[in-house]
């Protein structure tokens, strides 16, 4: 089961806290209250995969408000970075993913967990909706903001940097 | 499906029809074969914008963050009397950790003998006990 879900749930963390080691901390806490809680789960009103998400984005809340206003909100997001010099290939990758997480740490919150649930996380729309309290039309406005967003500043920048 | 419907979808979704929502899938896919040059264009675009997206990688848990969440889980009691903040700890806790994921790997790997599919939660004993059988299909 960790091996399965911590991933998932490390880049669920990662993406919404733009910070790695606090996304390490988030998803092993999610996983642990998970295991604290799983007798009280209720299993006929959601996925045990969106349980989790709701537990884990919780949290992320949390450290999301426990932040001051002149926090950066990302380092070193990637993780481990391979300390080798990188081929033009990889490094051009790496900064192409640098960019879309800034562009992404840059959305609005709600949009970018939006994205980051149905997108990322390959939620279906209604789990996404309900685990941001919202509904389907509602998810896909902030989903539609988001992606306008993004094309406009990434593709803009990637016919600029080719 | 209209054309107008299947833009404001495409602009939700992105162009990998499969991240549609199901009932849209069909009608879209049979819109798409028509092969409309509008629709070309707009759907390359949004496959584009997906490409960038998906060069956000996150990079997989290190192996010593995987081993720290099997220990914390399996002795949760160790948790709340150590620090929570794994880099912290000490050599000590390493090697408890260790001896922990031991222990658990092997009871996994025993249990994994009886258990008709592999990855699914434990049917008795170990931190899962009382884990309903709803979670194990997960």
């Amino acid at each position: 089961m960790v091996t399965r879900k911590l991933p998932r749930l490390l880049s669920l963390a990662v993406r919404l806290l733009g910070r790695r080691s606090e996304a390490e901390e988030v998803a092993q806490e999610a996983l642990l209250r998970v295991w604290k809680q799983a007798a009280s789960w209720q299993p006929g009103q959601a996925r045990f995969d969106t349980w989790l998400h709701r537990v884990a984005l919780n949290l992320c809340y949390d450290r999301l408000r426990g932040r001051r206003d002149d926090e950066p909100y990302e380092d070193d997001v990637h993780g481990a970075a391979d300390p080798a010099p990188a081929p033009d290939e990889r490094l051009q990758a790496a900064q192409r993913g640098e960019r879309v997480a800034a562009a992404l740490a840059a959305l609005p919150a709600r949009q970018r967990e939006a994205l980051v649930l149905q997108y990322y996380q390959e939620l279906s729309n209604s789990e996404a909706a309900m685990l941001m309290g919202v509904s389907v039309e509602a998810l896909e406005s902030l989903l539609s903001r988001a992606r306008r967003t993004l094309r406009a500043q990434l593709v803009a920048e990637g016919k600029e940097k080719p | 499906m209209t054309h107008d419907r299947f833009l404001a979808l495409l602009d939700i979704y992105g162009a990998d029809l499969g991240r549609w929502p199901e009932a849209e899938r069909a009608a879209a896919r049979a819109l798409a074969a028509q092969g409309s040059p509008e629709l070309r264009q707009q759907m390359a675009e949004a496959a584009l914008l997906d490409g960038l997206l998906d060069g956000h990688t996150v990079a997989r848990p290190s192996e010593a963050l995987i081993q720290q969440a099997i220990a914390v889980a399996a002795s949760p009691r160790e948790r709340s009397r150590r620090n929570w903040l794994w880099p912290s700890v000490g050599l000590a806790g390493i090697a408890l950790a260790g001896s922990l994921t031991g222990v658990m790997a092997v009871s996994v790997a025993l249990r994994g003998t009886a258990g008709p599919v592999a990855g699914d939660w434990p049917e008795h004993g170990t931190a899962f006990s009382s884990t309903p059988a709803e979670l194990r299909e997960e």
